[in-house]
């Protein structure tokens, strides 16, 4: 087993345990065959850290989902028209204004670069992280969570799941927000 | 006849295209998937196996009894096939495509004419 599939049978653990039980072994060997894939490709690291980039993306969309779908059953179709509706997004969707409840971290974000001008902090001030400011990177992360988030409440029905999205996303997303420049600007002062 | 109503998901679509008249392990569905666009869908495994989960839940296809795959040496693989209800889900899509593009041919020729 290579350290690639290592790593991908560790992150394996964002999905919940039923459904790695049912699909795990599966998806270790679908990732290896794409792997072997990708190595036979001729593309050499550049294809290897595409299908790296997919894999992610993926599990970023898929684990979470499955999550929610554990609190969000749906019936079980009698026919086929029935299965048919399954897939259906009108028959899952959620009033709007639910899912604009997601964007309350990108408005937090908005508001608090609107309030510090042009000498914002979180994008002058060292440290720098991957050649980029840290508050930079930090922000992507967090709008990273709160895309995730939104994706969570679009796709649920449930209120339970659509509170838990809230909690564990777009809250986090929100608060981070707010700390990022405090900290950003207590490391600066720190390093002057 | 097939009913149109209710489109299935792209990647359901693909996937019980992919699946045909034979059957196939998750492997095999995307390679077909990938050959059948061109390259330009390559299914990524939580993906995959996410459709197929709910596939399997809602009757259109169903998981065949495990066994090696004779073109590669290694373990025993899960095969699906497209159930009954699997088989009229795909036909009710392709005649749905099928539709679409019969009407917006005589634009799309217009417009490369």
């Amino acid at each position: 087993m290579t350290d690639h599939q290592r790593l991908y049978r560790r992150l394996l653990r964002f999905y919940p345990a039923d459904f790695r039980r049912e699909y795990g072994d599966e998806m270790r060997r679908l990732f290896a065959e794409q792997l072997w894939d990708a190595r036979q490709s001729g593309g050499g690291r550049r294809a290897i850290f595409g299908l790296w980039m997919r894999t992610i993306v993926d599990l970023a969309v898929t684990a979470p989902r499955q999550h929610l779908e554990r609190l969000d059953r749906v019936p079980q179709p009698v026919n086929g028209s029935a299965a048919v509706r399954l897939f259906d997004r009108r028959r899952r969707a959620r009033p709007l204004w639910q899912v604009l409840l997601g964007y309350i971290p990108l408005l937090v974000f908005i508001t608090q670069r609107l309030a510090a001008g042009p000498r914002d902090v979180l994008f002058t001030k060292p440290p720098e992280m991957v050649g980029l400011p840290l508050g930079v990177v930090v922000v992507a992360l967090e709008l990273g969570l709160m895309m995730i988030g939104v994706v969570a409440l679009w796709s649920t029905s449930s209120a339970r799941a659509a509170a838990l999205s809230l909690l564990f996303f777009t809250v986090p997303a929100a608060v981070l927000l707010v700390a990022t420049p405090v900290l950003i600007g207590v490391l600066h002062n720190l390093k002057t | 006849m097939a009913s149109h109503r209710s489109p299935l998901s792209a990647t359901a679509t693909y996937i019980l295209l992919a699946l045909g008249p034979g059957e196939r392990h998750g492997y095999g569905i995307m390679s077909e998937v990938a050959a059948q666009t061109g390259g330009a869908v390559r299914l990524a495994p939580g993906t995959l196996y996410t459709n197929i989960k709910r596939l399997v839940a809602a009757g259109l296809i169903e998981e065949r009894e495990q066994r090696a795959d004779p073109d590669r040496d290694d373990q025993r693989r899960r095969y699906y096939r497209l159930t009954a209800a699997g088989q009229q889900a795909a036909v009710s899509e392709v005649t749905r495509m099928r539709t679409l593009v019969a009407r917006a041919r005589p634009w799309i020729g217009e417009l490369k004419g």
